[in-house]
């Protein structure tokens, strides 16, 4: 029964180890660029589960990591003072409510606490993603493509139009998002470590929430219609249902992504929501296997924590459309299947396999 | 026992100009095996879509129990109790047989999507329950043995089977066969015919669609005869062979 | 609004709409033949105006234009023979690409950049060459060539992305514009009272050529017939002796070559930018589903109906949403009415999408 949560613990050993590698290593540098993956394999692994697991390409998921983040930026930011008197606020604020901080001109404002914020920016989510899901869902291939490409590419006009989201610069001066007190998202030097745990801790919960689904009678459902729709409907699954609560769930991960990431960073812009945005977190799930939830968490780390160090140069772009070519010509079933990466790890099974037995005796 | 399941009136269903179900009465009686034979193109699969909700009819009425499920969607109609299986095999290939079976409880189950994310221990008890009565079920159609191939890697006469098997596993009231014996040899096909009789002593009402003439006469209780949308004959499989008109467009084919 | 100021923007739309209608049209030629939205229509444009706009600063303006045209229509076979058609044997237009695509890496990093430019040139050819090969054993070894759908949407939204990498890369991120086919920036006809620049009339012209160019092809040539037979029925179309495959190879190379076209003769007014592709072709999309997937007439009258929309929305709505009009127009249409204006919802239902 907890053979299913086996892989977390694995993931956690690996997260750990990293992390002491790295402080050993004197690399801490490394960690703010893993943080930020941490937070967008959030988005990866939401999309997983609805292209891998229930069939449905999304162009446009972008979209919900900005929905997250601006809504959660612009709450934390806004002044409230014209809205409410200084008594109202300061209940507020001691209810979480509101949060008292300065302005970038020193002046002390109050704002959506953090919490309220990311309740708000999820319902938000949710809401859209309802909204949007509905009729796009019963779209197939290229129009269910280009209608959520669509819907992202909307998003990104809004937010480019929209003075109040700031344009062209978006959000900054967000503020920290205090989790707990004690722990909170911040990008100060001295909770590096903290927050590259904290990032982890969401992802590992995101999986957790996502193996939990797969391993359940909706997650046999979402599986059944990818396999074959019309049969999974004459077996009474109401497949369109399942869809539907599926892009709805990866909008939700995606758009809590958004709300981390903007906390940790400070700010958000426009490219968030762009198609190249959402074309990468596709080109990842494509490139990580589609139905394998682990790969596509390994190829989104790692593309993204080398994309951000910049390792990939001026070819950044180019990178993401050779991978979604090159792994459509020749693997479509994701890099960690390709034949030579197959062998290798069913040997060191084996190995590990006899290594135990002989341990046993 | 008597009562009438299903009850099929004026059906209607044209593709273009060609009219696929013309005009289709029919009634299936409680717990009993009725065949719907007739050449190919005759409209056989046509008439399952349309008592499934996969497409739906121009005109007329179909009454299950006496509920009126014209125009429903094939998952509400499986809700009611109403299972098929199809033409060309449609099994879940990348999932095991165990697990074909285990979506076939879909409906006997109720775990929602919240609480499936959350993994409440409701859930894992329900999860328990499906596995054990889709190992019996296993057990008792012989297929214990291969439950945890995945069923792209398995011969063809066994996913016939294991397609029985997961439209059994609903547990529906009127079971629907679309041309089970299609592609099976002597062998296979003869053991189906057994399990289709037991799938009648058991309770179930079947509705076979079905090519291989010897199969129909030996295990139906009634045979409708389609062809060209229509109805050619109804009767008992003896009043059928005996039928000049049907001897004429059908067996004398 | 003043009648010479509706008519301008009347004007201004049926231009704009008219350079839609063309990259809807490239869209259709190629779902024609293959079933596949090709993403990367809008890159056709941008690459045939940026040749253009090289090759004008040495040689005639219609010379260039030309050349970028044939050139566009090049990459377009190219494109298909070496990401599309998946071929299992040894095929040099397939190395050959691959060579020059890899050959832009070293070469534009500047990663010799000390040597002389020879010297220069022959280390990119000794590094991008044994690449090349590598690559095309692969191909030859492993590509699988199973056409789904979401396969081939992603394997056109790469080459999207990789065309306007290799633009950015061969050219930059600076805008650019060929010169006035005729007079300059500033010259001007009155038309009842609106005035527009001339090279809009060249805009106008050129769009109608291709159109009903495009049109007498597909009726009256061989050629044409037979790639319409392929859209029609392709088991029925091989049987007649048809080569479907190099049918699928030409619906790109005109689909590429009417792009590079219609990116020439708008480059003088809207200016070209190695991004701009993608937007055009969310548009063009948007325009070839309103006028029905595949129906040409559709696209052109659609087309026009889109560009004058927009033209009139910037009076009543701030510039920065104009584009997302088209968009909410195309997620409408494909909610309400997947088959478009003026398509048949049966025979949208008969296809496989
Ligand atoms: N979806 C459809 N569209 C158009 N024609 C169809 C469709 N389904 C079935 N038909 C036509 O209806 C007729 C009856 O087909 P079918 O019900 O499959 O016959 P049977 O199962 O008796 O062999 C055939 O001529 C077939 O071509
Ligand atoms: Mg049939």
């Amino acid at each position: 029964m907890l053979a299913r949560y086996k892989p977390l613990l694995i993931v956690l050993g690996i997260v750990v180890l990293i992390q002491l590698l790295l402080s050993l290593g004197g690399w801490e540098f490394f960690f703010t660029q893993l943080i930020m993956s941490a937070y967008y394999s959030l988005v990866v692994i939401g999309l997983t589960l609805l292209m891998g697991y229930a069939g449905q390409i999304s162009l446009g998921h972008a979209g919900f990591f900005a929905i997250g983040g601006y809504t959660s930026a612009l709450l934390t930011t806004i002044d409230l003072s014209g809205l409410w008197d200084k008594g109202t606020l300061s209940l507020l604020s001691s209810l979480f409510i509101t949060m008292e901080q300065k302005d970038p001109y020193g002046n002390i404002i109050y704002s959506f606490s953090p919490w309220v914020a990311f309740v708000v920016a999820i319902l938000i989510a949710v809401g859209v993603a309802f909204l949007i899901g509905i009729p796009v869902l019963r779209l197939k291939g290229h129009y269910l493509a280009m209608a959520t490409l669509g819907f992202g590419i909307i998003i990104q006009t809004v937010l480019l139009g929209t003075t109040a989201l700031g344009a062209a610069d978006g959000i900054s001066n967000v503020p920290d998002f205090t989790l707990v007190p004690g722990i909170q998202i911040t990008d100060r030097m001295a909770d590096r470590v903290m927050n590259y745990y904290i990032a982890w801790f969401f992802v590992l919960l995101g999986l957790f929430l996502i193996i939990n689904l797969l391993n359940s009678r909706v997650g046999r459902a979402l599986r059944s219609i990818h396999g074959n729709e019309e049969a999974a409907n004459s077996l009474g699954i109401n497949t369109s249902r399942y869809k539907l609560y599926t892009f709805v769930l990866s909008a939700v991960l995606a758009a809590a992504g958004g709300v981390f990431l903007t906390h940790y960073l400070g700010s958000i812009g426009p490219s968030e929501a762009g198609v190249i945005k959402s074309v990468r977190y596709v080109a990842i799930v494509a490139v990580g296997g589609m139905d394998n939830l682990f790969g596509t968490l390994l190829m989104g780390n790692l593309l993204n924590f080398l994309s951000l160090r910049g390792y990939f140069g001026t070819f950044d772009e180019a990178v993401f459309g050779i991978i979604l070519i090159g792994i459509m010509l020749f693997a479509p079933k994701g890099i960690l299947r390709i034949k030579g990466i197959k062998y290798l790890s069913s040997f060191i099974r084996e190995k590990l396999a006899v290594f135990k037995r002989e341990k046993e005796k | 026992m008597s009562g009438v399941i299903l009850n099929v009136n004026n059906l209607n269903r044209s593709f273009g100009g060609l009219h696929a179900v013309d005009d289709v009465t029919l009634s299936v009686e409680e717990g009993l095996i009725k065949s719907i034979i007739g050449p190919n193109g005759a409209g056989k699969t046509t008439f399952f879509n349309l008592i499934s909700g996969n497409i739906r009819p121009d005109s007329g009425h179909i009454h299950f129990y006496g509920k009126d499920i014209t125009g429903l969607k094939p998952f509400q109609v499986a809700a009611l109790g109403i299972c098929r299986t199809f033409q060309n095999t449609r099994l879940f290939g990348h999932m095991t047989v165990m697990e074909n079976i285990m979506v076939g409880r879909h409906l006997k189950s109720r775990s929602g999507f919240i609480s499936s994310l959350l993994g409440l221990p409701g859930n894992i008890r329900e999860e328990k329950s499906i596995r054990a009565s889709v190992l019996s079920l296993l057990e008792e159609l012989n297929l214990s043995g291969i439950k945890d191939e995945l069923c792209i890697n398995i011969p063809f006469g066994l996913q016939r089977k294991v397609e029985i098997a997961r439209a059994l596993a609903v547990e529906p009231e009127l079971l629907m066969l679309d041309e089970p014996a299609a592609g099976l040899n002597i062998y296979e096909t003869t053991e189906l015919g057994q399990l289709i009789g037991k799938i009648r002593d058991r309770g179930v009402t079947v509705l076979l669609v079905e090519h291989d003439i010897s199969l129909v006469m030996n295990i139906s209780d009634e045979i409708m005869v389609l062809n060209q949308g229509k109805k050619l004959a109804e009767g008992k499989p003896k009043e059928i062979q005996k039928n000049e008109e049907v001897i004429k467009v059908y067996l004398g084919e | 609004m003043e009648s010479n100021i509706v008519l301008q923007y009347i004007l201004s739309g049926i231009t704009q709409g008219s350079i839609y209608a063309i990259v809807a049209i490239g869209f259709n030629i190629i779902y024609n033949t293959t079933g596949i939205i090709n993403f990367a229509q809008g890159e056709f444009l941008v690459l045939g105006s940026m040749i253009a706009i090289s090759l004008a600063s040495f040689l005639p303006l219609a010379l260039a234009v030309l050349i970028a045209c044939l050139a566009t229509t090049l990459v377009g076979a190219a494109l298909e023979l070496v990401f599309i058609r998946g071929l299992k044997k040894w095929s040099p237009v397939r190395v050959v690409t691959l060579f020059l695509l890899i050959f832009i890496i070293p070469f534009r990093s500047g990663l010799f950049d000390g040597f002389p430019f020879l010297a220069n040139m022959v280390f990119c050819v000794l590094i991008a060459a044994p690449i090349a090969a590598g690559i095309e054993f692969l191909f030859k070894r492993f590509v699988k060539s199973t056409s789904n759908v979401l396969r081939m949407i992603i394997i056109t939204i790469g080459i999207s992305i990789l065309m306007r990498e290799v633009m950015l890369h061969v050219w930059d991120e600076k805008n650019r514009a060929l010169p006035f086919f005729t007079g300059n920036e500033v010259s001007s006809i009155d038309i009842f009272g609106a005035m527009i620049s001339p090279q809009v009339l060249w805009v106008l012209g050129v769009s109608a050529v291709i159109v009903v160019g495009l049109n007498l092809f597909f009726k009256f040539t061989l050629i044409g017939k037979a790639m319409l037979a392929c859209s029609d029925n392709k088991t029925a179309a091989s049987l007649c002796g048809i080569n479907v495959k190099w049918m699928v190879t030409l619906s790109f190379m005109i689909s590429a070559g009417i792009g590079a076209l219609a990116g020439c003769v708008t480059s003088p007014l809207t200016q070209t930018q190695y991004n701009m592709g993608s937007t055009l072709a969310i548009k063009g999309f948007a325009v070839a589903v309103l006028g029905g997937l595949g129906n040409s007439t559709g696209a052109v009258v659609a087309g026009l109906m889109l560009g004058v929309l927009e033209a009139f929305a910037i009076s009543i709505m701030p510039n920065a949403y104009i584009e997302a009009i088209s968009i909410v127009i195309l997620l409408v249409i494909l909610f309400f009415k997947p088959s478009g204006l003026f398509g048949s919802a049966e025979a949208s239902r008969l296809k496989e999408f």
